[in-house]
């Protein structure tokens, strides 16, 4: 180089007092760099060197100015820019902040704060154990109640403690009678019981059964005892209906508790008797076309419809009474009403005084004329027997005529059979001054002697009296210690008021 | 059931009721067993036939509302077929003699 210029200059601080003119250039001995004066400015303007300007020959910058422009003003630090370092959100995700202006975590607060009523549902709950039930604990906050097991009672602990799960005391129903039903037991049809809603109590335990019905030839129905799903095995029998403490209701003969079970699980709650013989065609008969083994209808008891005495071999009469089925038979303990008993009549000593004494042991009277035209109504009228004799045991007879004789509530033999006793009273046949025993050799523990007693009505008519015979049959010339092989007896009993 | 029942009806019965009333249920049949002996017709009687009588045969006679005899009847005392201990279901009254002893 042929000429050196050399400019005149300072330090950064000597430069920060010196204005120069306008086009004058200056050094800055401290940069190292050209310094352009306008002549107003303080300290001129100096220029960037090389080393202080970006790198550029790297960069492929896309953006417009006016991109660029949009960090005009920026003062974030860049460890605040470094914030978004790894920020994978969308623009349109963060622009949901779109017009948020205060914190979003009060604004959510204020938000689960007022939840509208009925609005969250059992989805929205959280899980929990099966069997769990929500409380709150001493502090207001929702706690579990924890699952109890099987057959447990949800049980208060009071004011401040969380209920629990608890065996129930023994015995809700602490009486162990307790027996209701919806309605009465019933003949569904021939061979079928029909069951009302009912709940008892078994064994400390209250079973509840659904009205429904039980088929008398269905096996399954039966305690397994008998073969009594075969009606001719059912002929002239009572049988019963058992409540199970292990739920439902089975049949059975046996009169103390069914086959396969104790007196502890199971509980009679009704009966029933079944025909003996059946009933053939008999126009305008109640049990017309009845046959052998089917449920006698008006036998058909249970708690709320049954006698004061035992109900077996009884049917229900229109009048109220309870009607024995059979002329009475001695088992040797008491009379019973039985399907092919030996009739109990004056060849054994039984009188009048004694059957009145006998039915009085087990709940029962004499039949007086007017329940025993009601009970017998449907009975053959005018005829007696086949064969006009002594039948000497009970079942379904058939008269001369060949019809049964059988009443419309089911009364067997009661209308040309044997004069059968009635309790009512008329004429007078210990007469004159004397008194005469009222007992004789037939009778044990009672005495007493009677003046002018009155005859007992003999009801119903003879083996042999024919056309006499009816509902209507009386003969009232009986003394009641009259002992003689035509006569027997047929007990009624009223009906019970719900005893237990 | 609650107490002893006022029916029994078969031999089930009675051994259902042995454990718990064993001495009501032995009553029971030792009463069936001092009655199962019952006057019992075994035929009916001619005009003209006495019939028998004796400590274990009667005759049981008839009469019309005069009083005039019109059947006669011969009767025995005699172990009822048609009893409580059959109907209860026993073949004989030695099962329930053993029963009882």
């Amino acid at each position: 180089m042929a000429k050196q210029v050399q400019l005149r200059g300072g330090t950064t601080s000597q430069h920060s007092s010196f204005t120069g003119v306008a086009r004058e250039v200056t050094v800055d001995t401290d940069k190292d760099t050209i310094v352009v004066h306008d002549g107003s400015t303080a300290g001129g303007v100096p220029l960037a060197k090389a080393s202080e300007l970006p790198t550029l020959t790297s960069l492929s910058v896309t953006a417009t100015a006016a991109e660029l422009n949009i960090l005009d003003g920026v003062t974030s630090t860049a460890a605040e820019l470094n914030i978004l370092d790894g920020v994978t959100s969308t623009a349109a995700e963060l622009n949901y902040t779109d017009g948020v202006t205060s914190a979003i975590q009060t604004q959510l607060d204020t938000k689960l704060s007022s939840v509208a009523d009925n609005s969250v549902t059992l989805a929205k709950m959280a899980g929990g154990t099966d069997g769990n039930l929500i409380t709150y604990d001493a502090s207001g906050d929702p706690a579990y109640v924890t699952t109890g097991t099987s057959g447990q009672v949800l049980t208060s602990g009071g004011t401040g403690v969380a209920p629990t799960f608890q065996t129930a005391a023994s015995g809700g129903f602490t009486s162990s009678t307790f027996l209701d039903q919806g309605t009465l037991f019933s003949r569904d049809s021939a061979n079928t019981l029909s069951i009302p809603d009912l709940g008892g109590v078994v064994d400390g335990t209250l079973v509840e059964v659904t009205a429904t019905t039980k088929a008398l030839n269905t096996s399954g129905n039966w305690d397994g005892v008998g073969s009594y799903e075969t009606a001719s095995n059912r002929a002239g029998k009572d049988f019963y209906v058992y409540l199970l403490s292990a739920g439902g209701v089975i049949l059975s003969n046996s009169s103390t508790y069914p086959s396969g079970y104790t007196a502890a699980n199971s509980r009679k709650i009704a009966g029933f008797h079944c025909l003996a013989v059946a009933v053939g065609t008999i126009s305008g008969h109640s049990l017309t076309g009845y046959a052998q083994g089917d449920i006698l209808p008006r036998s058909v008891w249970d708690r709320f419809n049954r006698p004061i005495s035992a109900p077996e071999g009884m049917v229900l009469s229109d009048d109220g009474m309870w009607v024995d089925i059979y002329l009475s038979s001695y088992s040797g303990t008491l009379l019973k009403s039985v399907n092919g008993g030996t009739i109990a009549d004056g060849s054994n000593g039984w009188h009048g005084f004694k059957f009145e004494q006998w039915f009085g042991d087990i709940g029962k009277k004499l039949i007086r004329q007017t329940e025993f035209v009601t009970a017998s109504i449907g009975a053959n009228q005018g005829t007696n027997i086949a064969g006009s004799a002594d039948p000497s045991t009970t079942t379904g007879h058939t008269d001369t005529a060949g019809r049964r004789m059988i009443s419309n509530i089911g009364c067997e033999d009661i209308v040309g059979v044997m004069g059968q006793w009635s309790r009512d009273l008329g004429g007078v046949y210990s007469s004159g001054t004397s008194w005469v025993n009222a007992y004789d050799g037939n009778d044990s523990g009672v005495a007493g002697s009677h003046h002018n007693a009155p005859y007992r009505a003999m009801l119903g008519g003879w083996w042999d009296s024919g056309s006499g015979c009816g509902s209507r049959f009386s003969e009232w010339d009986a003394s009641p210690l009259a002992t003689l092989s035509s006569k027997s007896g047929r007990g009624v009993s009223e009906p019970a008021a719900n005893r237990l | 059931m609650n107490g002893f029942p006022r029916t029994i009806n078969n031999k089930n019965d009675i051994a259902n009721l042995m454990g718990e009333f064993e001495v009501e249920t032995k009553a029971y049949l030792q009463n069936i067993l001092d009655n199962k002996d019952q006057w019992l017709m075994t035929s009916k009687l001619e005009a003209d036939d006495a019939g028998i009588t004796d400590d274990t045969h009667k005759v049981e006679e008839l009469t019309d509302d005069d009083d005039v005899v019109t059947e006669r009847y011969q009767y025995e005392f005699m172990e009822d077929s048609n009893g409580e201990l059959y109907r209860l279901g026993y073949a004989n009254a030695g099962e329930v003699e053993a029963l009882v002893a």
